[in-house]
């Protein structure tokens, strides 16, 4: 056996290089949703900051639509049928925050046999993108069906399917998945938001959108900084990015002073948006 | 074959030893099943709408994480922070009402983590549609042989103040 100092030289550089990379994606893998990690220089020492967003749940903001007057439009949801087309993960886990959207609007209009039918949908989906053991107990679908009658009973369920999706998120690390989830969602709010909206001046659930477009800012930020923006996903965050500017460019929006405040849309404002929003929607339910 | 022993051998004390090296002992504090549980049972009577558990690597300098919360006006919320997992280090959380870099950032609330856990209820007034909790971790001195991990407990409910008239947050189903 001939073991040459060149043989040698390689072997160590070749494991240095193996060890490296395997630390490397392990690194990677803990990460938490980042929106941005910078090293910055306070008055007296160097400290590394990381800031990491918080993302609300479906009832809560479907609450507060329906609180603004958010009235119930048939068949302005994603039928449960479309499920079937969605072969991709990344279409799957976007429909499944839009369905998880859909389900809350029935829930919180009294449309029951709806909501039964989006439970169901979201059950099946949730089996291709790791979501599964959210509905493994019995006990909740059987508690679901039961209360179907009852929103505040119904609500409750679903606070409580909320807490275990953000459980499994956070104990899994299923970050990326999270982040297309309440895309989806969010998305789905935007539009039955601005569709209900639309006809009629109502202040409030303009208000509200308004509201939730601010996010879209922190959304976008976890999407670049973490690289999602690459690959499948590159359209879709280049489609949000666009809905951002479109928001930016708006009137109300230039002419509103610097602060704390959320921007009041006229009605030929929230006209435009709502079509931008459709648009968006459009490019995930299809 | 003597050189090929000798290579042979300084291989294997090489691999050994970046081998320990980068297996170094990792600590773990954080308990993530109990807390959880205790502090989904400390948000009654408020709404859950979003709990997670914030990772910590405590290194040999300073840090601070700062985590954003969309609020929306006219609900109640409450936050609730939980350290019981990061050992004996003294972490501290503050709420803010800016970005970690705005210098006209005021302070609206410093957790008190004596007991390992304490609750701000946002004033329903509050103007702002997001709020900037900033958690400051000391620098860790532990020797680099050991990696020290841990992480705070955050969760956040809501009240709708007219569904608290009719009792509906009340009505908690298991």
């Amino acid at each position: 056996m001939k073991f040459s100092h060149q043989s040698f030289v390689w072997l160590c550089a070749m494991f240095l290089l193996a060890c490296q990379s395997s630390q490397t994606s392990n690194q990677k893998e803990d990460k938490p949703l980042l929106v941005e990690e910078k090293k910055v220089e306070t008055d007296h020492e160097e400290v590394e900051v990381a800031v990491e967003l918080s993302l609300p749940s479906v009832v809560q903001v479907g609450q507060l639509f329906k609180k603004a007057g958010l009235r119930y439009i048939d068949d302005l949801t994603n039928t449960a049928e479309n499920a079937s087309k969605y072969s991709s993960r990344t279409s799957k886990l976007l429909n499944y925050g839009i369905y998880s959207t859909d389900l809350t609007y029935c829930v919180l209009n009294n449309q029951s046999n709806e909501a039964l039918k989006y439970i169901k949908t979201l059950k099946e989906l949730s089996v291709d993108i790791g979501f599964a053991e959210i509905y493994s107990n019995r006990d909740l679908f059987a508690r679901f069906e039961q209360n179907l009658g009852t929103p505040d009973s119904i609500l409750n369920i679903m606070d409580e399917i909320q807490e275990q999706t953000d459980f499994l998120i956070d104990e899994a690390g299923l970050k990326k998945e999270s982040i297309q989830v309440f895309t989806g969602a969010w998305i789905e709010g935007m539009y039955l938001g601005s569709e209900a909206s639309v006809g009629e001046d109502r202040e409030l659930v303009t208000y509200r959108i308004a509201e939730q477009i601010h996010l879209l800012t922190d959304i976008l930020e976890v999407y670049k900084v973490n690289e999602y923006n690459e690959g499948e996903l590159s359209s879709l965050y280049h489609k949000l990015s666009e809905l951002l500017n479109y928001y930016s460019e708006l009137d109300s929006v230039k002419e509103a002073p610097e602060g704390k405040g959320v921007i009041h849309l006229s009605l030929t404002e929230m006209h435009g948006l709502a079509s931008q929003i459709q648009e968006l929607r459009t490019f995930i339910v299809q | 074959m003597k050189s090929t022993v000798l290579y042979l051998a300084t291989f294997f004390i090489f691999f050994v030893s970046v081998h320990t090296q980068a297996q170094a002992e990792i600590k773990d504090y954080c308990k993530r099943n109990v807390t959880w549980k205790k502090v989904k049972s400390d948000l009654q009577p408020y709404r859950y709408t979003q709990g997670k558990s914030i990772k910590l690597s405590f290194k040999r300098y300073p840090q601070r994480k700062q985590i954003i919360i969309p609020m929306y006006r006219e609900m109640e919320h409450v936050m609730i922070f939980n350290t019981e997992g990061v050992g004996d280090h003294e972490v501290k959380i503050r709420v803010y009402d800016a970005p970690i870099r705005d210098n006209t950032k005021e302070m609206l609330f410093e957790a008190s983590l004596e007991k390992g856990q304490d609750k701000f209820q946002m004033p329903v007034t509050y103007k702002g549609i997001k709020l900037y909790m900033e958690i400051y971790i000391p620098s860790n001195d532990v020797e680099r042989s050991i990696q020290e991990k841990g992480c705070v407990l955050f969760m956040m409910g809501y009240l709708d103040p007219e569904m608290k008239e009719d009792g509906r947050n009340e009505s908690v189903m298991r």
